[in-house]
């Protein structure tokens, strides 16, 4: 019997061998659809860990760091914990009972004011007129020598006045990375998308190795342009490099910067940027 | 085949699409102030409340000075303090005015005399709070405590250390140039709290910071020799640091504070010494012809940088703690002189005179990057803040008809080269130095 079938194999190899091959390729197929599509079908977020979204604003753990009294928790920080030795002297204690815990909702700007004024309405709705008198005068209260360096154009912002030297410090500019936006997306869009968020990128200069800060940060968007969530690709360094952090919320505030909300987007093709990487990169300004 | 891969292609599109991203890199920014706002500080018995506003004037001051930030008027502000306390911060009226951060506080006067002083940083955009923390102090204490916040509001912003609470010592001038006084002079970094450590009697000059803050070495001219001198501020003693047979000059402590590193002039030769404190041993470091002079140890004390014409012209060099691997960092043209290294290691300030200017500039400790960042008729005296950020140093210009006096003045200025800033003294001033955080 076991002779028989393995003859019967023998005779039909020739025959077979195309079907198996179609065989094994959809199910390589199948496979592969399984891996790559199924969880994404299944969530439309995938889940990338580096949430700027809960921990990093915790107050009771942030508060309970600079302030190691507080709820009895182990020092992380000695340096809070110890009063000063030099005079005057200075003791740091336990915080105040943060009033404020709002676990941020950048979506939804309304919700967090009222989580912080709560249970108290707001006694002072803000006259709109106010709001608008306010904007006007607040290029009043520019100081000069920052008038001055608006004034400045350089493409630099390390200043050299070496007098051997040509005037303006040289750097390479960085290739931009390539990009897999599909077609539909234009070059235009993009750079009009770029532009806007450049105009609302405060680099803070000067610090230590700024080279190396270069921040990536992937945006969900809302159909209306606004973000509904943003990653910090780089957590554990957000983590660990103050510099670092200080960097990334730089990046953050420049999105959510009310110039930047809701973001230039064509609404129509919603689908190609639902998810946008951003990588901001300081080195052309070094 | 071929038709069967593009079978699975096709079959597999759809989910390639639906993962579409869009990529976009920012290269460029803005470089500008951050707005920031620094409400007053809440007392609700109103007892405290001139102090409250005080505070909130010396952290708006220190963290304009800096050049990266733009405090608003209070004018400005939309939510009063009182409301903020009692209601909430209504983040609307912030975002309003154009505020990226803000500062919120309170102070209250306890039973036993002392003051709670608390201060909280809002990110506004994000709506929460970045940092939050609570002093306890007797009330004239605010205007330190006022430093102390501003180094948090710093550090949590730029993520570099403060230098707000520190101090300088300097030499205040006075008199005509042919008989001028010279005295050393301490104050807090903003001008503040200025008090003469000496009775001008002997010249001082070249004043420099101990690491642990209660010392200073300078070289002082007592029965018209120049010695180097260490001078204790907590008990006002002051002594001579060895009885060596020449001049010593250009005294500058190791970052641990046992060591002075200083130049010895004798036979028309000056090398560089380090001496123990501990017991007062000096051990030379080079030996060579030239004059080698202005020594400046690394942060983590195992490098010195220092001034040497041994190259024919005078120049940077660096070398290992022991003397050994000296190397030549600058080749420009011109003189450099006065290196100082920075406390976060990654520059070198140094003077350098070119075609009859000075300028004050920076550079790599390999050697690369030098930039020139602020130049005057004469400028001089280099100094760190704690945090490796600011220098200041003195600048001189003639005055009179004839341009026979002098008037020199301490400024600051941003390692970008930007944001230069008068330091508001009495008189005169010279030679700054620039104390470390205080502790």
């Amino acid at each position: 019997m076991i002779t028989l079938t393995a003859q019967k194999l023998s005779g039909s190899q020739t025959q077979m061998k195309e079907p198996l091959t179609l065989s094994l390729i959809l199910h390589t197929a199948v496979v592969i659809f399984a891996i790559v599509g199924l969880p994404h079908l299944k969530k439309e977020i995938p889940p990338i860990p580096n949430s700027v979204v809960v921990e990093i604003f915790d107050v009771q753990e942030f508060t309970a760091q600079t302030a190691p009294n507080d709820l009895h928790r182990p020092s992380t920080k000695p340096k809070t914990e110890t009063p000063r030795k030099t005079p005057p002297k200075v003791t740091a204690k336990t915080p105040p009972k943060p009033s404020a815990p709002v676990p941020p909702d950048f979506g939804d700007a309304s919700k967090s004011t009222a989580e912080v004024a709560a249970p108290s309405p707001l006694k002072k709705p803000v006259p709109k007129d106010k709001v608008q008198k306010a904007k006007q005068k607040q290029p009043l209260l520019t100081q000069p020598d920052a008038e001055d360096h608006e004034q400045e154009d350089f493409q630099s912002v390390l200043k050299n006045l070496m007098p051997d030297a040509p005037e303006e410090v040289q750097t390479q500019t960085p290739q931009p990375r390539t990009e897999n936006a599909p077609a539909p997306f234009t070059v235009s869009e993009q750079n009009a998308l770029r532009m806007q968020i450049s105009r609302c990128w405060n680099l803070m200069a000067g610090a230590r190795y700024a080279e190396d800060l270069i921040v990536d940060l992937k945006l969900f968007m809302n159909p209306d342009g606004t973000i509904s969530e943003v990653h910090i690709l780089d957590k554990a360094r957000y983590n660990s490099d103050s510099f670092y952090q200080a960097a990334a919320e730089s990046a953050l505030r420049a999105l959510f910067n009310p110039q930047c909300t809701p973001l230039d987007l064509p609404e129509e093709k919603y689908e190609l940027w639902k998810e946008i990487n951003v990588r901001f990169d300081p080195r052309n300004m070094l | 085949m071929k038709k069967l891969i593009l079978l699975i292609a096709l079959l597999m599109w759809p989910f390639a699409s639906a993962k579409a991203e869009v990529n976009i890199d920012v290269t460029q920014g803005i470089v500008e102030p951050v707005p920031i706002a620094i409400a007053s500080f809440y007392d609700s018995s109103g007892g405290q409340a001139a102090l409250g506003k005080q505070m909130a004037a010396v952290i708006s001051t220190n963290l304009e000075r800096t050049g990266l930030f733009k405090p608003l008027s209070s004018r400005s502000f939309i939510q009063d303090v009182k409301s903020i306390n009692d209601d909430g911060l209504r983040f609307a009226e912030w975002r309003a005015i154009g505020i990226e951060s803000l500062v919120t506080g309170t102070v209250k006067q306890h039973a036993d005399g002392r003051t709670r002083v608390e201060f909280r940083l809002w990110d506004v955009f994000g709506e929460r709070q970045l940092i939050g923390m609570a002093y306890m102090t007797a009330p004239q204490n605010w205007r330190r405590i006022a430093h102390i916040i501003s180094d948090e509001v710093y550090k949590r912003l730029t993520g570099e250390k403060g230098y707000f609470d520190s101090r300088i010592v300097y030499i205040a001038e006075s008199g005509p140039p042919d008989a001028r006084i010279k005295r050393l002079a301490i104050m807090d970094q903003d001008g503040a709290n200025h008090q003469y450590l000496t009775d001008g009697r002997a010249l001082v000059l070249t004043p420099r910071f101990s690491p642990n803050q209660q010392k200073i070495t300078y070289m002082a001219y007592y029965n018209n020799r120049p010695r180097v001198y260490l001078y204790d501020i907590s008990t006002g003693k002051q002594e001579v640091l060895g009885d060596f047979p020449g001049m010593t000059f250009a005294p500058r402590f190791s970052p641990d504070g046992n060591k002075i590193a200083m130049s010895l002039a004798k036979d028309g030769n000056s090398d560089i010494y380090v001496m123990d404190l501990r017991d007062k041993k000096a051990r030379r470091l080079t030996v060579h012809s030239s004059i080698d002079t202005s020594p400046s140890f690394s942060p983590d004390g195992k490098r010195i940088v220092f001034e040497s014409d041994r190259g024919g012209s005078q120049q940077l060099y660096v070398m290992n703690k022991d003397g050994t691997d000296v190397h030549r960092i600058t080749f420009g043209n011109g003189r450099y002189g006065n290196p100082v290294w920075s406390p976060r290691g990654d520059l070198i300030a140094f003077t350098r005179m070119y075609k009859g200017q000075f300028y004050i500039g920076v550079i790599r400790p390999d050697g690369e990057g030098e930039r020139l960042i602020t130049s005057a008729f004469h400028v001089e005296g280099p100094t760190w803040s704690p945090n490796g950020r600011i220098l200041a140093y003195f600048k001189e210009k003639p005055t009179g008809r004839r341009n026979e006096g002098r008037e020199a003045r301490l400024y600051t200025i941003d390692l970008t080269g930007y944001n230069e800033r008068m330091v508001p003294t009495p008189g005169n001033a010279s030679d700054p130095a620039w104390s470390p955080l205080n502790e």
